[in-house]
């Protein structure tokens, strides 16, 4: 295999100087992944300010128009603007995603940290309860909940973070159970540290750190993952703009018109592959042993 | 194991009922409902005994293999199941299998070939594949070939005794819910491939002479595919969630449709029988891996404490 | 004179990291004549696994052969194509590695995975193949010792023992007689007494079939045993060269001879091991002029700035200055700043304190560690099974003595220095530490009494939390005991000064510091609260020589200046001749032989012993034929099952029928102080002068 060495240009000088982000940037797919969060986040803090239109203003006469001058994107059934709804669903997607997976991170790492640092019964117990929990896929589950307790943003929120936690607990308690056995702990009480310190000043920080990479990976997830209940009809409630209601509302008009299904459903590709190409790749830097057919 | 989770779930999905403010029965039947009505159903769904005979009587009707009945038409729930569930399961395993058929060749070619063109483009397939939810997909395809282009049927299953319209109306929702996973199935095959092929006996392998095609595909390979069988025992799972999205895209009746009317007309039997049978089926898929697995792997031993 | 099989020429290899390009080996010869065994010895990083891959042609993607040849029965290997040398590899040429387990493939069975590699060199389908494929892969097994082949052949790799995986990798190896066989390192993870058999078996193999062997270790009493010829390597080139009588008996390069001199074997009874001050060089960062030069006591100004050729002399190939033509005129030897360390004033305290009190004691102490079985499991009827890693052992150790434990894998000897410490609890008997008896006392009351007994551990980084620096590492004790720390910077100064590192170490973090360092931060750690017991779990292991000896001088003189007790635990005998003041010999969970070090290595009173002490290799060749070799038979049972009776029995050579029934116990021989456990010790011959 040649080995060429490239000389280093400007570009690359400078992101030699930044930590982890410039070895993403290094990386194209990495950049593309950068460029499109990037665009996402300014979506969502600049809302208002991309769009004249309301996501709930009615147009009736101009419904279900292609793009145009007046309306980018087009427009949906109601005649709402379909660049505005689109804008502003990025607010519902991060508004959902970041709280539940907070909630999940929450419980879950908390869990998992006492199953696997008690063990014995209690460890025994939690397996199954995670098991139970775990025994149907998550949509499934959270069909059965949102019907009973009813559909609400806020109702979002809480049946997702619920669903994730076991898997975030089953991890944790993984990383716990592989950092008891490691030598420095039985170092520590060696020395006579009791459990309550060892648990928090040496095991968490090891443990916590990985979790928080997997949690930034299942943003995308659960972005989808609530504009697929929207579609059902189980997630937030109109007018409110989740990508997945306006995907519903197009798939009801599919014979009239393509254009909300199309531009719903290339955004939430684009931003899913955003999210995980920055985060693949984020991965890849903070690890190399990870990194596959790439040589040390 | 297996029927200690399911017992449970029963028990959480009979409870599920209480924590809904309001009268399940009334909501069930609407506001039109008279009184008399009200009672009777409330009788049939059990709702009128204490809440650990319901829970009792939940379980014992589970054991027996019994879902209940109906309320509304009075047909045993096992019928109603019964008839909606070969048309999901057809349509799960007829995506795995493509995804396999697809996927998996896929990756042990990036995985053999690393950083070549085909490997990169591959890649980025794979990303992309990943990035698809199932109703995306399914929506996508539905715009594309039958709305747009008018070459495959939307809805429904076929003309019924129709094998070939049968497999016509298969094509668009099977091939939507595979999206994903030959994307993920390819990415995983390539990144456990890679990982055993760093290993020593792939050295030693290959110090005693062998080729690399041998090596490739049979050695490295029975390793490689120890993980991606874990994990596509959970996919399995996952297929049925996608089934939902899928079947309601293109009406195709199965347990997805069936559920889900279940939910809109809060009939909650139905509801509940329609989880339980999935959560079954999730498990069950979940144990075939694990034997699978054990198959595959002689270093584990099936744990005498599977039920 | 044989004929030559290979021969290398100035080869040059290089690797492409993220670092740049680094250059492994340099301008490396050597020759290899048909059935001999040239051994490679070296310390970590010299290179002598790289030349092991590359002679084979298997090193990683990111190493790159960038000149020279390899002539190989005079086709050069290193123009060779991918085809013609899978044509040669399994043919002619073998390789095997160091761990067996991850060396054979877990999910095939050996049938399958014998009968593939023969298939590559006699293709052919059809029965009568099969059928020759099979014979001839039984045979194999049967000659390396795997007793009923048939059977055995259609097992998987995890059913087998270290040692049988072992001696099945050797099996596929030598399945199509090849002419030679590259091993890299096979025998550094085994224990000592089975060591011995692998060696035993792979000179018998040579004998056998005339393969010659080129046989990497780091061990240079494993070259003296069975190489006929060395190459010693350095920062990737080779320093020295020559018949192995010739080299051991009159070694030219400094390096070879600081090598030789800091190897502790038991024979020399000296007060300090020689060490060889500073580090290898990393590859990133090599010395201009010769790359031994920093740490060479006979360096002149030539040495550092011009490299040296490789060059006879005698019948030695040497690479070195001294031997060269310029060496008279080169000037006087560049003084090189000496390395030693501050001792610490005696504490007066301590040394009032009486040198015959008892400091830990403990009785038919009993450690048994159970399987951990699922709580739903054991409402179902399973229970585990448990390992009786400690099975009643008895020992007193004094203030400022030193007791040796020494033992193979299973023996016990980690439990126990746990169980004595606390760290593990005791399922019987008792632990008296200072006259106090700890067995039952909570966790949560013990801490007081921990600042008095600490552990050194054995692996040194994963001991040393990754997150932390060292001067918070070393300030854990203090804040844990709660002890208040005037002036933090200074204490962490004083204490790095104690085990003889400079302050600058203590803005580091583990992953920054080698292996020596790591375990002296270690011992730094423990020493911090003063305490009186220090238990040594492998203190040397892994490291190189030079740096082990640096580690056991710096023990000895910790030990005196601060009137400690030691508790050593070790697989290696040589260690202990140098430090320690009485061995327990330990097998099974029990202790087999107790004696002072002189006694139990000049005559041992339990054939055990007696094994181990001929196993050991030892850097001397002459003994090749002078010591006789006891090999014992069969492996180590699991702890589980330890066989009734004596648990040695079974593989005991003075074994008798009351052997078998009877368990004998630790007793006093003639009444002194040397303990055997042995029925007829007696029988057991005189062990190994101690000249």
């Amino acid at each position: 295999m040649q080995y060429v060495a490239r000389p280093a240009n400007r570009y690359q000088q400078f992101l030699n100087r930044i930590p982890v982000l410039g070895d993403v940037l290094r990386r194209p797919l990495g950049a593309l992944g950068f460029v499109i969060v990037l665009a996402f986040i300014v979506m969502v803090i600049f809302a208002p300010l991309l769009t004249p239109y309301s996501y709930e203003e009615q147009d009736i006469p101009s419904m279900l128009q292609g793009p145009s001058q007046a309306h980018w994107l087009g427009t949906d059934h109601l005649g709402r603007d379909l660049w505005a709804r689109i804008v502003f669903g990025a607010r519902i997607a991060l508004g959902v995603a970041v709280p539940a997976v907070g909630i999940a991170l929450v419980g879950g790492v908390s869990l998992g940290l006492l199953a696997g640092y008690l063990g014995g019964l209690v460890d025994d117990v939690a397996l199954v309860i995670f098991d139970s929990l775990q025994a149907f896929p998550a949509v499934i589950l959270a069909l059965a909940i949102l019907t009973l307790l009813g559909s609400s943003l806020r109702n979002v929120i809480i049946v997702i973070g619920l669903a994730w936690t076991p898997g975030y607990a089953r991890i944790t308690r993984a990383q716990v159970l592989s950092a008891r056995q490691e030598q420095y702990v039985e170092v520590e009480r060696s020395l006579g540290a009791n459990q309550t310190r060892i648990l928090f000043r040496h095991i968490l920080p090891n443990v916590v750190a990985p979790l928080l990479i997997l949690a930034a990976m299942d943003l995308p997830v659960v972005i989808t993952f609530e504009a697929g209940l929207s579609f059902l009809g189980l997630g937030v409630r109109p007018p409110t703009p989740s990508w997945g209601v306006i995907l519903s509302d197009g798939f009801n008009f599919i014979r009239h018109s393509p254009w909300p299904i199309t531009w719903a459903g290339l955004t939430l590709i684009i931003v899913t592959l955003g999210f995980t190409l920055f985060g693949e790749t984020l991965r890849d830097v903070l690890d190399p042993r990870l990194s596959g057919s790439r040589g040390a | 194991m297996t029927v200690l989770v399911l017992l449970l779930v029963t028990i959480y999905l009979t409870l599920l009922i209480h924590v809904v403010p309001g009268d399940a029965a009334k909501t069930l039947l609407g506001p039109r409902a008279n009184a008399d009505l009200i009672a009777k159903t409330r009788a049939a769904m059990n709702l009128d005994k204490p809440v650990i005979a319901q829970v009792g009587l939940a379980l014992w009707d589970v054991l027996h293999g019994s879902l209940g009945t109906d309320v509304f038409s009075g047909r045993p729930l096992n019928e109603i199941v019964g008839a909606a569930l070969p048309h999901t399961l057809i349509l799960a395993w007829t995506s795995l299998g493509l995804a396999v058929l697809l996927g998996v060749p896929l990756g042990v070619y990036s995985a053999t070939h690393p950083d070549s063109w085909l490997d990169r483009i591959t890649a980025v397939i794979s990303i992309s594949f990943i990035t698809i939810p199932s109703y995306v997909g399914g929506l996508f395809l539905l715009l594309l070939f039958a709305v747009q282009l008018k070459v495959m049927p939307a809805i429904g299953l076929g003309v019924r005794g129709d094998v070939p319209d049968y497999l016509r109306h298969l094509i668009l929702p099977a091939v939507a819910l595979a999206i994903t996973w030959v994307g993920y199935l390819a990415r995983l095959v390539r990144a456990s491939l890679l990982e055993v092929l760093n290993q020593t006996y792939i050295r030693a392998h290959m110090a005693a002479g062998l080729s690399q095609r041998l090596i490739s595909y049979k050695y490295a390979l029975k390793n490689a595919l120890i993980p991606t069988v874990a994990v596509l025992g959970i996919g399995v799972g996952n297929l049925m969630a996608g089934a939902v999205f899928v079947e309601l895209i293109f009406s195709r009746p199965g347990m997805g449709t069936l559920i889900y009317n279940g939910i809109q007309s809060r009939n909650f039997p139905v509801v509940r029988a329609g989880v339980l049978v999935v959560a079954f089926l999730f498990v069950t898929a979940n144990l075939l891996a694990d034997l699978l697995y054990t198959y595959l792997d002689p270093r584990i031993q099936l744990d005498k404490t599977r039920g | 004179m044989p004929a030559k099989i290979l021969q290398v020429e100035d080869l040059e290899i290089k690797y492409h990291t993220k670092d740049g390009i680094l250059t492994a080996i340099r301008n490396t010869s050597f020759d290899i004549h048909e059935g001999e065994i040239v051994g490679v010895v070296g310390e970590s990083g010299c290179g002598k696994s790289t030349i092991a891959s590359a002679v084979m042609r298997l090193l990683p993607p990111n190493g790159q052969i960038t000149a020279g040849q390899m002539l190989f029965r005079g086709q050069d290997l290193v123009q060779l194509d991918e085809e013609g040398l899978r044509r040669l590899r399994g043919k002619d040429l073998a390789m095997i590695f160091q761990d067996a387990m991850t060396s054979l493939n877990p999910v095939f069975s050996i049938e399958q995975q014998m009968l593939d590699a023969q298939k590559a060199q006699m293709p052919g389908s059809g029965r009568k193949w099969q059928r020759a494929r099979t014979e001839r892969a039984l045979a194999m097994l049967e000659r390396v010792g795997i007793p009923d082949a048939p059977r055995q052949i259609q097992e998987y790799p995890h059913q087998f023992s270290g040692g049988m995986r072992q001696r099945i990798m050797i099996a596929i190896a030598l399945l199509s007689n090849p002419a030679l066989l590259v091993a890299d390192e096979p025998t550094s993870a085994l224990d000592v007494t089975l060591e011995a058999q692998i060696l035993e078996l792979i000179l018998g193999l040579r004998d056998e079939l005339g393969t010659a062997i080129l046989y990497i270790t780091h061990d240079l009493g494993v070259i003296a045993r069975i190489c006929d010829r060395l190459i010693v390597m350095y920062a990737g080139n080779i320093v020295e060269a020559g018949a192995v009588l010739d080299v051991f008996g009159a070694p030219k390069h400094p390096y070879t001879q600081a090598l030789l001199r800091s190897h502790p074997s038991h024979s020399v009874r000296a007060d300090r091991l020689r060490t060889i001050r500073g580090r290898v060089p990393s590859l990133r960062d090599l010395p201009a002029g010769c790359k031994f030069a920093p740490r060479c006591d006979m360096a002149r100004e030539l040495c550092h700035t011009a490299e040296p050729d490789y060059l006879p002399s005698g019948d030695q190939h040497v690479l070195c200055h001294a031997y060269g033509p310029a060496w008279e005129a080169a000037g006087p030897t560049v003084a090189l700043p000496s390395e030693t360390r501050k001792p610490l004033a005696v504490k007066a305290a301590k040394a009032a304190l009486a040198s015959d009190e008892v400091v830990i004691k403990t009785e038919q102490v009993r450690t048994h560690c159970r399987d951990h079985v699922a709580f739903l499991s054991q409402i179902l009827g399973q229970r585990g099974g448990a390992v009786r890693a400690v099975d009643g052992v008895d020992i007193e150790i004094c203030r400022g003595e030193t007791l040796g434990l020494v033992g193979e894998s299973g023996s016990g000897k980690t439990t126990l220095g746990r169980t004595i410490l606390r760290l593990l609890d005791p399922t019987a008997g008792t632990v008296i530490i200072d006259g106090q008896d700890i067995t039952h006392i909570p966790q949560t009351k013990l801490r007081p009494l921990r600042a008095r007994m600490q552990m050194i551990f054995q692996d040194p980084c994963s001991s040393l939390s990754p997150r932390m620096k060292m001067s918070a590492i070393l300030l854990e004790p203090f804040r844990i005991h709660g002890v208040p720390v005037d002036d933090p910077k200074r204490k962490v100064d004083e204490l790095l000064a104690t085990v003889g590192l400079s302050s600058e170490q203590a803005e580091k973090y583990a992953h920054q510091l080698s292996g020596g360092q790591a375990r002296r931060v270690g011992i730094a750690r423990a020493l911090a609260l003063n305490p009186d017991i220090l238990v040594a779990d492998e203190p040397t292991a892994g490291l190189d020589v030079s740096v082990a000896a640096g580690i056991l001088n710096l023990l000895k003189d910790l030990r005196e200046e601060l009137n400690l007790a030691y508790v050593i635990i070790t697989h290696n005998l040589n260690v202990l001749g140098f430090i320690a003041d009485r061995v327990a010999v330990m097998y099974l969970g029990k202790i087999v032989e107790l004696a002072e070090t002189e006694a139990l290595f000049t005559q041992p009173r339990h054939p055990y012993t007696e094994a181990l002490l001929s196993a050991i290799p030892l850097p001397d060749p002459t003994l090749r034929d002078k010591r006789q070799q006891i090999i014992l038979t069969g492996e180590i049972p699991s702890a589980r099952k330890p066989p009734p009776g004596c648990p040695f029995h079974p593989r005991c050579r003075y074994a008798a029928a009351r052997c078998r029934s009877d368990a004998p116990p630790l007793r006093a021989l003639n009444g002194g102080r040397h303990l055997a456990a042995c029925h007829f010790p007696e029988r057991v011959k005189a062990g190994l002068s101690a000249g």
